[in-house]
């Protein structure tokens, strides 16, 4: 009996994606965002900016592919400071800053001391903001994603520098360029932070430090898997 | 809260989202929308209605993700946004007064285990799904619930507010049904 409930159970769960045959109609996306519109009209639809690297991708492809990680992600980091800066120019040429728009005060981010960038607090997390009297939804809303984005990422580039000191301590340390990276890329962060607070297109910062988040894990993840290869190899080749 | 124990591989995404950014927000509708409307057109029965949860869905997601937490993935809690305006759309239409998992089953329906074997039966999915759309409506939701949404029976007990054993027997009692319209069918 409990066979053949397995057998069609089994069955569904095989074939599970063909049942999801149908699809909304093409414009149902553009009736949510009418009625997402009517409700709050988006300010950063008003300056749109395009994200290129300060580099051709190109020039990095004959490098080792450690170096294309690293290289594309100081270059895409520094290059949306850079484009943060001029929305600065844009948005305050079109008389339409969506961050004076709000009435909103800035928020003020206190510079990171030293002891704030120690290896087990990699984005200087006691930088809280600080918000003034008058700061409302909007600086809030920023400093809370900033926090959730953090948490998010901190645990699991924690044990991964973890992971890698102890496999490196292990194998006899050698050169260690990650970690050059790791601190160059922090750096960024922190400018990326200080920006945070004066851009008035705060999303596009934002999206500029998840970027050097996500790719600081993606060279860690790298690091430990070309390592893992390693093992395997010396392993394999073992007398 | 500690921070997310799984990779929800959205997160960063959803964060966008929280801040208004529309392409985000388009983003995660492509993300999500084919899966989401399949799941409201097996509950509801009705691809019209479906398109009208999928909308009110979407919209009350991206205006209530403060109240996202991250306790769940963000699909899961979407679904269940999906799900429950889902059965009320089925409940409004249908003026049940009885809760869905008590209707009486038709006089035939309570066929013996073991009367066939599914293993000797060449299965296909699309005359399965249809015989999913033709249940009567109690053991079409139970049955889409537990065998394609992924729920188990003290979920799916919590979300028609019923008992664990009666979702178990709807189940067992669906899924018969379903053996016995996919056999009607020809399989």
């Amino acid at each position: 009996m409990k066979e053949n409930k397995t057998g069609f159970e089994d069955f569904v769960g095989r074939h599970r994606a063909d049942f999801d045959a149908f699809e909304p109609r093409p414009d149902l996306w553009d009736a949510i965002e009418r009625e997402l519109e009517t409700a709050a009209p988006v300010a950063t639809d008003e300056a749109p900016l395009r994200i290129v690297p300060l580099q051709p991708i190109g020039v990095a492809a004959v490098a080792p592919v450690q170096r294309k990680l690293f290289a594309y992600g100081i270059a895409a980091t520094l290059a949306l400071l850079l484009l943060a800066g001029l929305g600065v120019l844009w948005t305050m040429k079109s008389h339409q800053p969506a961050w004076k728009q709000t009435g909103s005060a800035t928020i003020a981010v206190l510079e990171p001391t030293d002891s704030s960038l120690a290896e087990d607090n990699p984005f200087g997390l006691g930088a809280e903001p600080v918000a003034t009297p008058a700061g409302t939804a909007p600086a809030q809303r920023v400093a809370a994603a900033v926090q959730r984005m953090e948490s998010y990422y901190a645990v699991q580039i924690r044990e991964r520098q973890a992971e890698l000191n102890q496999l490196d301590a292990q194998l006899g340390a050698g050169p260690t360029d990650w970690k050059r990276e790791m601190t160059a890329l922090d750096s960024t962060y922190q400018q990326l932070k200080v920006e945070l607070a004066r851009n008035p297109a705060p999303d596009v910062v934002l999206d500029a430090m998840n970027r050097n988040l996500q790719i600081r894990l993606d060279i860690l993840n790298q690091q430990l898997r070309s390592r893992a290869q390693v093992q395997e190899y010396s392993e394999a080749v073992k007398p | 809260m500690e921070a997310f124990a799984y990779t929800d591989i959205n997160a960063p995404l959803v964060e966008r989202c929280r801040l208004g950014d529309r392409r985000a927000q388009a983003e995660i509708y492509k993300r999500y929308a084919k899966a989401m409307f399949n799941a409201a057109v097996r509950i509801t029965g009705d691809y019209a209605e479906a398109e009208d949860v999928l909308q009110e869905s979407f919209l009350s997601a991206f205006r209530e993700l403060h109240s996202y937490k991250g306790d769940s993935s963000f699909g899961s809690w979407l679904k269940r946004i999906v799900i429950n305006k889902s059965i009320n759309c089925l409940r409004n239409r249908r003026l049940q007064l009885v809760p869905l998992a008590d209707q009486h089953d038709a006089p035939g329906a309570e066929a013996e285990d073991g009367e066939f074997d599914p293993e000797e039966m060449s299965w296909r999915a699309d005359v399965v799904r249809r015989c999913v759309q033709e249940l009567p409506d109690g053991y079409r939701v139970v049955l889409t619930l537990y065998l394609l949404e992924g729920y188990d029976h003290a979920e799916i007990a919590g979300i028609l507010n019923i008992t664990e054993s009666t979702s178990k027997s709807q189940y067992s009692r669906a899924r018969k049904k379903l053996l016995e319209l996919a056999r009607q069918h020809g399989l």
